[in-house]
């Protein structure tokens, strides 16, 4: 029994020892591994640059923010105070956003009491301007917009210890939608990351203080100065690495809490309304309303300054009794000797009384793309977002669903009337869906647009929408566009872009095209939301091929071009230039009734108008807007008319920026300034993102070798232990 | 006793040995599995450039679109070639069944020669795995038929967060732009940072040979 034991002992023994020389093998390998990784993760870090290469703190900035709300246009100045507290010259590069239809006109740098007004030019010759004004050492300011809503603040020269105030101003116009009026401010974007320098080795750092030494006992004139100026500028590389790093952990904590002391802003609203406001409120902030008059009210953030990591929006109504129709507001500028009337209109066509019984009847058309690209995880979006479609089909309209690849493949013959037999065949038709293959959307299109197989529900041939759900990954766009165009007859197409690289562009362009509007869904939560809101809004059309004409029957010079179908509760909201003579504005569109449209005009006087300012600049944003939205003009002559419009108007676009330098120096020549970054903060809740790019085959095979390598020392061990184990029972 | 003796330790040592190499079977077969799941992601990055280099040299000749094998979802769109390594064939639209074979282009950017931004995106454990060593101010040549070359200079790198999209955008410069996931050769496999190369356009690549 004894000898028995000392088996299970000595067997117990050799298992314990395998176990450590496995889990000795393993943990070298991870080791090696781990070692490998850490090594390059601490390469990525939040930390700014400058032209060297060197990180760089940021320097501290506040912003606060004045809105001029009147009528239908805000105008708003944006102060950003750049404080820098260091020790050196610095230039800052500051990213933020504005609201998407923001322009913006003005631009003043404030030193001290020192005022200069920035002029627009085109973007190339306002960068130089700024760069030559950075390397004389004048103080300069440079606004550029770097794509869509997003802009950039250069200013060059703060010295140590100053504050440099650039205050920029832009209006937009306030949405209206449902009786609601709201006015957003963008506060937060997504985080960009550079890789950190390496800071000053051991070895330079015990060389720099060598080098102190030495110098103190070399008392040469000329030789130590220059020597001094080059310890200097290692003890200064030395000192930025170590506080670019030190900014890097804190910046990669602050973007996981997402809290960050140094960024805040001041917002204050004057809210002037043509009638007394009723119920105003921020979803994400805390106001203070102070009420001044019946129609004017001062607004401002209940705490008096916040982080900005959410945008700002505001929300409020108009008491009223009935549903103003229409308002109209004017303004006369010079120009030159000349005089130029510009109008903004606004109108809410004659609201239905919406109500189940008189919906609508239509014919909807679900077409889903099942191509290889769709694969994975769209395929699921695309699923669940269609699914969700039928579901909110009316019981009297008729529906049927087209799936594409290579070739089409129609749900039914012809359209279905919705019922619950017909929704429960379309869903095991979505089921059974499955993403493979080319992406022919011609034939999609094709089969989509033609009428063949309607079936029209009371035989009105009025009502047709197209949902087309995509990621459009197609190279033919031009020719798709054309046969939109051509083939769209009555219908409406709507895009829904599904996963997270959908080709916007294309989308949002057929959407224009089709009439009707480009929704894009990023994550499968998004579906029920983005869905349902454009289902409430496909359900209820109100004004379509609107047109304006003056009332002998002359072309109108308006913007935006061309004009969306109205859906219930929203406006019509137009910019135009009047010409002498013209009071008399006529609309006119297909007003959609009782399932039947009939033909509706309405003229519109501009006699009784409103006083407006900043309308010709409304005039030419949305004509800078919907040039860059089309397509048949190429792109040499988009740039030119967009650089025409933005000097004209003194607005910064793609192509001309607004620069304001001093005429005096202020930095000393000798000393040089750095570039800095001020921080931004991370959006809540943006689900777009980059094609994900790492499969890790490198991974694989790294554990496989590590797994045979344990497996062979396991092996060799146990072969090794296997006499000794033997020889007591010998 | 002895006799049982030696019959219970050669049984146990019997079923000692099969547990043991049951463990030794069982972690050589994970380790071929693995071994070969790597191994046939970088196989097939392999294979499909080379299939994709025959069918662009068909497209070269005549201009038709050749697919690289009959089930191929899309042509070979143009031909990339970063300091004059072994060139690439890119394709059209960076989807994830495309990036396994080569590197792609996004078709919400914008397409070559047009004045403006053109994206590429690919694996950076395979086609873009040389993005990790490349040099300051490197050529980039895209040829795209006929015959229309265009060379671009590296003038920055730069390490994002993939939520920032501001990398499709045009700067107002014609550029291309490639992208893969960062840090490299990682063993983090969905990782949120990514490598971008950003090279301007220039007239005629230097020759410095």
């Amino acid at each position: 029994m004894r000898s028995l034991k000392g088996v299970d002992n000595n067997r117990r023994q050799q298992w314990l020892l395998l176990g450590r020389t496995m889990a000795a093998v393993l943990l070298i390998c991870s080791s090696f591994t781990t070692a490998e990784a850490v090594g390059e993760i601490t390469q990525a870090g939040l930390v700014y640059q400058d032209s060297n290469g060197i990180s760089r703190e940021a320097p501290l900035l506040s912003t606060s923010v004045e809105m001029n709300v009147s009528g239908l246009i805000n105008r708003v100045s944006v102060k950003q105070v750049f404080e820098n507290d260091s020790s050196q010259w610095i230039n800052a590069v500051y990213l933020f956003p504005l609201p998407e239809n923001a322009a913006v006109d003005h631009l003043t740098m404030r030193i001290g009491r020192r005022v200069i007004i920035g002029e627009i030019k085109q973007k190339a010759e306002a960068q130089q301007i700024y760069e030559q004004a950075e390397r004389e050492g004048k103080k300069a300011a440079l606004v550029e917009q770097q794509r869509g809503n997003m802009f950039t603040t250069k200013a060059a020269n703060i010295g140590p210890g100053e504050k440099l105030t650039i205050e920029i101003e832009y209006q937009h116009s306030v949405s209206y939608k449902s009786g609601l009026f709201s006015l957003r401010f963008p506060m937060a974007i997504t985080p960009r990351y550079a890789p950190a320098v390496t800071p000053l080795s051991t070895e330079e750092r015990h060389s720099y203080l060598a080098g102190l030494f030495l110098n103190k006992e070399q008392e040469v004139e000329g030789e130590r100065a220059s020597q001094d100026w080059i310890w200097l500028d290692k003890w200064q590389r030395w000192q930025d690495a170590a506080a670019g790093y030190q900014l890097a952990e804190q910046t990669v904590s602050m973007i996981k809490t997402s809290a960050d002391p140094a960024l805040l802003v001041d917002i204050k609203i004057n809210l002037h309304t043509p009638l007394p406001t009723t119920d105003i409120q921020s979803p994400y902030h805390g106001l203070k309303i102070e009420n001044r008059e019946a129609d004017f009210k001062v607004i401002s953030l209940f705490d008096s300054t916040v982080l900005a990591d959410r945008d700002f929006v505001l929300n409020w109504s108009l008491q009223q009794t009935e549903q103003a129709e229409s308002s109209v507001f004017v303004q006369e500028k010079a120009v030159g000797s000349t005089l130029e009337k510009y109008g903004l209109v606004m109108m809410v066509p004659p609201a239905m009384q919406f109500t189940e019984n008189a919906r609508i009847a239509k014919e909807v058309i679900l077409v889903i793309d099942v191509s290889g690209s769709m694969s994975g995880t769209s395929i699921a979006q695309a699923k669940s977002a269609l699914s969700f479609a039928v579901d909110q089909l009316a019981e009297n309209d008729t529906f049927n669903i087209i799936a594409f690849s290579n070739n089409t493949e129609f749900f039914a013959g012809n359209s279905l009337p919705v019922d619950n037999r017909s929704r429960i065949m379309a869903k095991s038709f979505i089921n059974q869906l499955q993403a493979g293959g080319g992406t022919n959307m011609q034939a999609a299109l094709n089969d989509a647009l033609s009428e063949q197989r309607t079936v029209y529900p009371n035989e009105h041939k009025d009502l047709r929408q197209v949902l087309f759900i995509t990621d459009a990954s197609i190279s033919n766009e031009e020719q798709l566009l054309t046969q939109i165009k051509q083939q769209l007859g009555a219908s409406r197409l709507f895009m829904v872009g599904i996963g997270s690289a959908p080709n916007h562009y294309f989308m949002k362009s057929s959407a224009q095209l089709g009439r009707g509007t480009y929704t894009s869904i990023g994550d499968v939560n998004e579906v029920r939301s983005k869905m349902s809101a454009l289902f409430t809004q496909l359900s209820a059309p109100v004004l379509r091929d609107i047109k304006l004409t003056w009332e002998n029957g002359s072309e109108v010079d308006y913007w935006p071009k061309p004009l969306t179908d109205l859906y219930q509760g929203e406006p019509l909201q137009v910019v135009m230039k009047i010409p002498s003579g013209e009071n008399k504005l006529q609309v006119s569109g297909l007003k959609v009734e009782n399932g039947a449209a009939q033909k509706w005009t309405q003229v519109l006087s501009l006699d009784q108008e409103q006083n407006g300012a900043g309308i010709d600049i409304l005039w030419a944003k949305e004509q800078i807007d919907s040039i860059e939205l089309n397509r048949e003009l190429p792109v040499s002559e988009k740039k030119q008319l967009i650089t025409a419009l933005g000097l004209n108007y003194h607005i910064v676009t793609k192509h001309t920026s607004l620069v304001a330098v001093e005429q005096q120096v202020t930095r000393p020549l000798m000393l040089s300034s750095v570039d800095k970054q001020v921080k931004t903060h991370l959006p809540k809740g943006n689900t777009m993102s980059l094609p994900q790019t790492g499969l890790g085959s490198g991974l694989y095979l790294r554990i496989a070798l590590m797994l045979l390598l344990s497996a062979a020392v396991l092996w060799a061990a146990e072969r090794l232990l296997r006499p000794g184990i033997s020889e007591p029972r010998a | 006793m002895k006799g049982l003796l030696k019959r219970f330790s050669s049984k146990n040592r019997k079923q000692r040995l099969t547990v043991f190499h049951k463990l030794l079977l069982v972690m050589v077969l994970a380790a071929l599995l693995l071994f070969s799941k790597g191994a046939y992601m970088q196989g097939k990055a392999y294979l499909a450039q080379q299939l994709l280099t025959f069918a662009w040299a068909r497209h070269q000749q005549d201009g038709e679109l050749y697919k690289a094998w009959p089930w191929a979802d899309s042509a070979p769109f143009a031909q990339l070639t970063i300091n004059e390594q072994e060139p690439l064939i890119i394709l059209s639209g960076a989807t994830g069944s495309n990036l396994a074979f080569a590197p792609a282009w996004m078709v919400s950017s914008a397409a070559f020669n047009q004045g403006a931004n053109s994206v590429l995106v690919g694996h950076n454990d395979t086609h873009f795995k040389q993005l990790e060593d490349l040099p300051p101010a490197s050529y980039i040549t895209i040829k795209t038929y006929p015959q229309l070359q265009m060379s671009y200079q590296v003038v920055a790198t730069k390490i994002v967060n993939e939520k920032d999209l501001s990398v499709l955008e045009n700067s107002g410069f014609e550029t291309i732009t490639l992208i893969t996931c960062y840090p490299f050769d990682a063993d983090i496999i969905n990782s949120d940072l990514r490598f971008v190369v950003i090279a301007k356009r220039v007239q005629q690549k230097e020759t410095g040979v």
